[in-house]
């Protein structure tokens, strides 16, 4: 099946068709991107079990592009009003929000607690409402709540700085109590050649650029039920396995490099066995919880594993277990290290053809900031500030995105690579959020008329900006690898960054998603009334 | 999609037969329409005519193939100066050929900016010309529309962002080619030959089908009639050339607006004759006649370029959701023409 979460269908189909959890096996082998909609079983999971049971053969559910669109699930619409309350010096009095948002015939169109968490702030008011509409439901979507909750929050701080005359930075500095954002808006500053920033709309000629920031804020998430177990076989194989699946994003990479590290191995001595609920229930790929669940069961089964192995070796080379360490493919004693066995000689020494270890995740070091059921959130939060640069055509509307510079923070960065990949891909979307992605609804009927990849509209390689990242390592000692996510955070500044860059250009303020063209000229005041020309 | 018979023709007239109807007759539900189980359609690089099938908008009985045919897919630089182009020939052959972008920059420019790579090199240049529109209630199957013999246009009342600003008071559709923008500037013509060999050639300006003359197709093809070649007359002395296209987006994007620019200027560097083209303004192709006559007899400068550019948008009666091509039209007629008079 395709799904972000195995262990969570597995729970809801056992319940669905009252079967025990052991009777109930998901597997997922390669996922063509999730992004939250593939969080749950849903009606397709449960009509196609349901349908092969009776039929007493496998079935096959595929929906087509206009199906998908329609009835699977799309980010929920949301209007917002923002008022904000400051002194003179930029320090907040006050923020009221209030939110109308609609999932369709679905629930869950909030905004989330961006307005509310982001900066210090006395006095706060919000009201959120649901509304029904005659469309298709809504689902979540990379961020759900806080990118569409930032593009409104984070326009109204850059408003609001150019209405006190203070620099949006030097604002944030102000009202920001996160000292690791303040440093990521340093570098981003930096990088972007903030300095170059002119008052809005001042460049001559009809195309003009503009510079923006905007920050992000996402919960530290991590699922307490999540688990590893690690096998070390007599001919030196080695295996991590968790139900986690790989939503694209490399956590089977990842589980090598860590296990290779405890073990003093190669990532590709290792064999990553992951995707299916016969293995130790891994936690979702959801919530950029994925790596911080799972990766610290990984590293303390293999440590386990390792000490099994330890006292074999310890037995032949005559030295008390603790005395060895693991390192280059070689178990070594400490302190002379000329002393040791080849790792794979160790391993001969095992008296059963197979060890293994599990383990599950263990509480944050310092504990949780709040737990509910299996999930919890970290005490400290996850971030990130973006800078963009736009050129603006003031005669066509269109908005073009020169650059992009992401500074983000997660914790412990296990695979640099992976990690800015993964960012790239929050920019563009958070791009195509900004510019591009709309469901046109018809007017007279609720049916979208773009429900197809010709008209909904997609960021594409001509489209794609400079993306420059840069990863803020920040160290915690909060768990055995310190990692947490980055999917979520690096989605949720962009497309409000891009805004702010667009009112920086052009003078003039634009408060809807997408930025079409047609809104930019409207905004300038340069679409004629509708009885057109003779 | 439906289940249907594959034939593959080989010769022209074997195709021209077995063409029992247009596609766009084959889309038409009314009474008096013929019975869509019984049609047979020709496919060129299929791009179009696949979506249309996988839609359900259109079910024949048996597709024919033009792919084996000889000779249709080869671009003839002819001596006097013109390019004949064979219509299997595809977008991205077409965009790159030595000739054509020598001697037609604004064509080759025009194909090499449309739709994907991927799509460029399998569409052709017929199928770009024959393609049906994009407007989204006539390609989604729950609108039946004026255009698919239906009694409504959902467009006019409805979602028309991507719509007509010229000639909509029925059917709001924009013509889907781009490649038709600048072959109309250059004043191409079509070949068309029937079942029975009969060859008839006609203007690419002519060939196309307004509205107002038939609602149901958007061009004169006939039933048993096959594209079998497409004329583009040599570039007169003294012509400057430029094509330019504003979507969305800058992959993979339909137009939102896009001109086509053809002048002749005297060695004085005036203009003695100027063909301007709006695509996505209108259903087909759209001379805008004011703009080229403001040109005409003048030197081309900054000024001339942006009163022909305002004299393109008269009479323009844009819908509820579309008035912003209006300032968007008005900026690319400029600029389109200043880079024609501007390219050696």
């Amino acid at each position: 099946m395709s799904t972000q979460f195995t262990a969570g269908v597995r729970h809801e189909l056992a319940e669905a068709f009252d079967l025990p959890l052991s009777r109930v096996r998901v597997v997922v082998d390669g996922m063509g991107g999730g992004f939250g909609s593939k969080s749950s079983l849903g009606n397709h999971g449960r009509a196609a079990v349901a349908l092969s049971r009776q039929a007493q053969a496998p079935v096959r559910l595929i929906l087509d592009r206009q199906e998908e669109q329609m009835d699977s699930g799309n980010r929920p619409g949301t209007w917002q009003r923002l008022r904000i309350g400051a002194r003179h010096d930029g320090s907040l009095t006050a923020i009221s929000l209030l939110s109308y948002g609609t999932a369709g015939i679905a629930l869950g169109a909030g905004i989330g607690n961006f307005a509310q968490a982001l900066y210090t702030c006395p006095n706060f008011e919000a009201s959120q409402y649901d509304v029904f509409i005659n469309a298709g439901p809504g689902c979540a979507m990379r961020a759900p709540g806080n990118t569409p909750g930032a593009w409104g929050m984070e326009q109204a701080i850059d408003e609001l700085a150019e209405r006190l005359s203070i620099d949006p930075l030097a604002l944030r500095d102000r009202i920001d109590p996160s000292a690791v954002r303040r440093e990521e808006r340093r570098i981003g500053a930096e990088r972007i050649g903030w300095q170059r920033r002119h008052a809005p709309g001042t460049d001559p000629g009809p195309v003009k650029r503009g510079l923006g920031v905007a920050q992000s804020l996402w919960g530290a998430n991590v699922q307490i039920n999540s688990a590893c177990e690690v096998r070390v076989m007599r001919d030196a194989s080695v295996e991590v396995l968790s139900s986690v699946q790989d939503i694209g994003t490399g956590i089977g990479t990842v589980l090598a490099q860590v296990v290779a590290e405890v073990f003093g191995l190669r990532p590709e001595d290792i064999t990553v066995r992951i995707g299916d609920t016969e293995f130790p229930a891994g936690g979702p790929s959801y919530g950029s919880r994925t790596t911080a669940s799972v990766t610290p069961p990984a590293r303390t089964a293999a440590w386990r594993v390792l000490q099994s192995l330890f006292r074999e070796a310890a037995v032949a080379l005559n030295v008390p277990a603790t005395d060895l360490i693991a390192r280059d493919g070689r178990i070594l004693v400490r302190d002379d290290p000329r002393r040791g066995l080849r790792f794979g000689e160790g391993c001969a020494l095992l008296r059963t053809d197979r060890i293994s270890a599990v383990a599950a995740r263990s509480d944050d070091y310092g504990g949780f900031r709040r737990r509910m059921g299996d999930a919890a959130v970290a005490q400290q939060d996850l971030g990130g500030v973006q800078f963009a640069e736009v050129a603006v055509d003031t005669e066509t509307g269109v908005v073009r995105v020169e650059r992009v510079v992401a500074v983000q923070d997660c914790g412990r960065p296990i695979n640099p690579l992976q990690l800015e990949s993964q960012v790239q891909g929050g920019v563009l979307m958070g791009l195509s959020f900004a510019l591009f992605e709309e469901r046109v609804l018809d007017q007279a009927t609720g049916r979208m008329v773009n429900p197809n990849l010709e008209q909904y509209k997609l960021a594409g390689p001509g489209d794609t900006p400079a993306i420059e990242v840069v990863l803020l390592e920040n160290y915690l000692g909060n768990s055995a690898t310190d990692a947490y996510g980055i999917a979520e955070p690096s989605n949720i500044a962009t497309a409000p960054a891009i805004a702010n860059a667009v009112y920086n250009a052009i003078g003039v303020r634009l408060r809807s998603t997408p930025m079409t063209p047609a809104a930019v000229l409207a905004a300038l005041g340069k679409i004629p009334s509708r009885s057109g020309r003779t | 999609m439906n289940r249907f018979a594959w034939a593959s023709a080989r010769t022209v007239s074997e195709a021209a037969a077995a063409a029992s109807t247009t596609v766009a007759s084959a889309m038409t539900v009314s009474p008096d329409a013929i019975d869509r189980r019984e049609t047979s359609v020709v496919k060129a690089g299929g791009i179009d005519l696949l979506d249309l099938l996988k839609e359900n908008l259109l079910s024949p009985k048996k597709v024919v193939s033009l792919n084996e045919i000889p000779g249709l897919d080869s671009i003839v630089a002819e001596p006097a100066g013109g390019l004949r182009i064979g219509p299997m020939v595809t977008l991205a052959s077409l965009g790159d050929h030595p000739v054509a972008r020598q001697r037609y920059p604004a064509l080759t420019d025009a194909v090499r900016g449309s739709a994907s790579p991927q799509i460029r090199n399998v569409a052709t240049l017929g199928g770009n010309l024959l393609q049906r529109p994009r407007c989204w209630y006539f390609r989604a199957q729950e609108y039946h529309c004026l255009r698919k013999g239906g009694r409504h246009c959902f467009a006019i009342p409805g979602e028309n962002q991507y719509h007509a600003i010229f000639d909509n008071q029925v059917c709001a559709i924009v013509h889907p080619s781009t490649a038709a923008t600048v072959l109309v500037a250059l004043g191409a013509s079509v070949e068309l030959t029937s079942a029975q060999g009969a060859v008839r050639r006609v203007l690419l300006e002519d060939f196309f089908v307004s509205p107002d003359r038939d609602i149901q197709r958007e061009n004169d093809l006939r039933s048993q009639e096959i594209l079998t070649a497409i004329h583009v007359p040599p570039p007169p002395v003294g012509a400057r050339m430029a094509h330019r296209k504003q979507g969305q987006k800058d992959s993979f994007d339909w137009p939102l607006a896009d001109v086509a620019v053809l002048l002749e200027l005297s060695s004085g560097g005036n203009c003695q004759r100027a063909a301007i083209i709006l695509g996505a303004a209108a259903p087909v192709p759209r001379r805008a006649k004011a703009a080229e006559d403001v040109l005409t007899g003048r030197h081309v400068d900054d000024i001339a370029a942006r009163e022909a550019a305002h004299a393109a948008l008269d009479g323009a009666t844009p819908l509820s959701n579309n008035a912003y091509k209006l300032p968007m039209f008005e900026a690319l007629v400029r600029r389109t023409i200043l880079q024609a008079a501007a390219r050696q």
